[in-house]
């Protein structure tokens, strides 16, 4: 069911105790470079650091659970929304932009330093969001890498069950574990300020990707994710905290899917290494 | 239909009439402070309009398929008659420092007349009949956007269109000077140059939008050609520092829900507050409900 009114949101959190608020902290972040993105979910901390296990090239489908990530609350019967959500950053990487997403499945262990045409398995499908509609795609640097260009050619599946489209786009390795690497078009030759890789004329979504193709080695390994982005929230400076209350700052209340895997995305305004970064989401279901 | 209250607008989003889309785009050119630009032709997501179309001959552009070759509006979801779509949160940021302090206006690309040249002093008959979002183009503008670069002779744009009542014949207001050596997504007619105006050609007295363009003049023959866009704004988007996403929601924090017509091709135009980089990124999400 979904809500009928504000009355109804606030009676499922002060009387229904359909609330679940989730505190995160992650004592570590990947170093980033300012102006570019990184995966928060690559630290250490609550939740727990993602290590984006794996087998090579396979297709992984995530499931959230218990700490893997961004815990919501208990099972229920109907989908979570995002009522409110607070972060703050305590090192001196801020401003902070941070954008919050299901990861619905990765393709681990991408050969960055590979030519050849690696194709991706894909035994096992998404999860949620099952057609790929909305459905974006970033790399990650899982290995560290050379820190120079190339251009990264996908093929994947769009949101309809097109097969064969194929992308090309810059891709700028980097030395830093969790690091994004893929930018908005073909070797721009500055640094991934983009989160996600472009789609084909037309595209709305992947469902799934075939193959990863680079031409020039980069140096490491990636990961392919696919993710649905949910909501941001802007970090202005450190210790203080960015918040939001949805439905009154900003008209929505995000929907999170029974075994979201929640994480974050960051993009630094400024050159850091780790720094711990905390706040909480509250989750609301009716 | 529409919202008839917060309660329920609260219901509707959460029975499943919301979207979300992110979008990014890297610039081509390299912008000059003051001037706007023309950010549909940019790579990114989505793909970069690519002006196709018969010189002089009205192209439609809607959400679907675009201009016929690129479907270069922001997907928002389809068409949701009979209720009505609105955009209910916009955001974007730039994490380049050239690319602050800006402006984006979103807006919904009706059509454009490609095609046209620079380099004549006869008037320049525009052909097709635009069919509109809007009844008779209210609240329609117009812009001119280069695309080729321009030579470096001095020349001002006039204009015979007809209005939103709509009649025929109006001309533009003022002399309206183009920007000399403008480059390829410039809004060449925006600047901070005598008789510069932008991002859209001003209308005669007591006109408040445009349904179709009979012809366009220039006083004297430059190099280049470019296509006149007729678009619908729908709202504003300040970028003030950078790696600081700007935000804006259309209900608590400026009422407005700017309504999206079904098919709307919603495109971004871009005020450069600095001289702004090439191979600047922008990134940014829109937020759409309807009920």
């Amino acid at each position: 069911m979904n809500f009928r009114s504000i009355s109804e949101i606030a009676k499922s959190q002060a009387e229904d105790g359909k609330f679940w608020q989730q505190h995160f902290y992650k004592t570590s972040q990947p170093t980033a470079l300012a102006g570019t993105w990184s995966d928060g979910s690559v630290g250490s901390g609550i939740p727990g650091y993602n290590a984006y296990i794996g087998n090579a090239l396979e297709f992984k489908a995530l499931i959230g659970e218990k700490n893997t990530s961004i815990y919501q609350g208990p099972e229920t019967a109907q989908n979570k929304r995002v009522a409110a959500a607070q972060v703050s950053v305590n090192g001196a990487a801020a401003p902070i932009k941070f954008l919050f997403s299901d990861y619905l499945g990765i393709y681990p262990l991408i050969d960055l330093d590979s030519t050849d045409d690696q194709l991706l398995g894909n035994t096992a499908s998404l999860t949620r969001y099952t057609d790929g509609e909305g459905v974006r795609a970033f790399l990650v640097m899982q290995t560290p890498g050379a820190g120079i260009n190339a251009t990264c050619t996908i093929e994947y599946t769009n949101s309809a069950g097109v097969t064969g489209r194929t992308i090309s786009f810059g891709v700028l390795s980097s030395a830093n574990i969790g690091a994004l690497i893929s930018q908005a078009a073909v070797n721009t030759g500055i640094g991934p300020l983009t989160p996600f890789i472009p789609l084909v004329n037309g595209d709305r979504g992947i469902r799934s990707v075939q193959s990863v193709k680079l031409d020039a080695g980069v140096g490491g390994f990636a990961v392919l994710v696919l993710c649905k982005p949910l909501f941001h929230l802007q970090a202005f400076e450190r210790y203080t905290a960015a918040e939001k209350v949805f439905i009154k700052e900003s008209a929505s209340l995000p929907e999170v899917l029974p075994g979201a895997f929640l994480q974050f995305l960051c993009l630094r305004g400024l050159a850091a290494a780790s720094q711990p970064i905390t706040g909480f989401i509250d989750f609301i279901w009716s | 239909m529409s919202f008839s209250s917060m309660d329920d607008l609260v219901n509707k989003i959460t029975s499943g009439k919301f979207n979300r889309v992110d979008w990014n785009k890297i610039t081509a050119l390299v912008a000059t402070a003051g001037r706007w630009y023309d950010f549909s032709d940019n790579n990114g997501y989505p793909v970069g309009n690519d002006f196709t179309g018969t010189a002089l001959a009205w192209k439609t552009c809607d959400e679907t398929t675009g201009n016929g070759s690129r479907i270069f509006g922001l997907p928002h979801g389809g068409a949701v008659s009979t209720d009505t779509k609105h955009i209910l949160n916009v955001s974007a940021v730039t994490a380049v420092a050239t690319g602050v302090p800006a402006q984006l206006m979103l807006v919904d690309m009706q059509g454009y007349w490609p095609g046209i040249s620079n380099n004549t002093t006869s008037a320049q008959t525009l052909t097709g009949t635009p069919s509109l979002r809007y009844t008779n183009g209210a609240g329609c503008r117009l812009f001119w956007v280069q695309r080729t670069t321009a030579g470096a002779t001095a020349q001002n744009i006039a204009l015979s269109y007809s209005n939103s009542a709509p009649t025929s014949g109006r001309s533009l207001p003022v002399t309206v000077a183009m920007t000399a050596s403008a480059i390829v997504g410039h809004i060449s007619h925006s600047g901070t140059a005598a008789n510069n105006y932008g991002p859209f050609l001003p209308l005669a007295s007591g006109d408040t939008g445009v349904s179709n363009v009979a012809s366009v003049t220039f006083s004297a023959a430059n190099t280049g050609t470019g296509a006149l866009c007729l678009v619908r704004p729908l709202l504003t988007l300040p970028l003030t520092t950078a790696s600081v996403a700007a935000e804006r929601d259309m209900l608590n924090q400026l009422p407005s829900l700017p309504r999206v017509m079904d098919g709307a091709c919603l495109t971004w135009l871009y005020f450069a507050g600095a001289a702004t980089a090439a191979s600047s990124n922008f990134y940014g999400s829109v937020e759409f409900g309807w009920g």
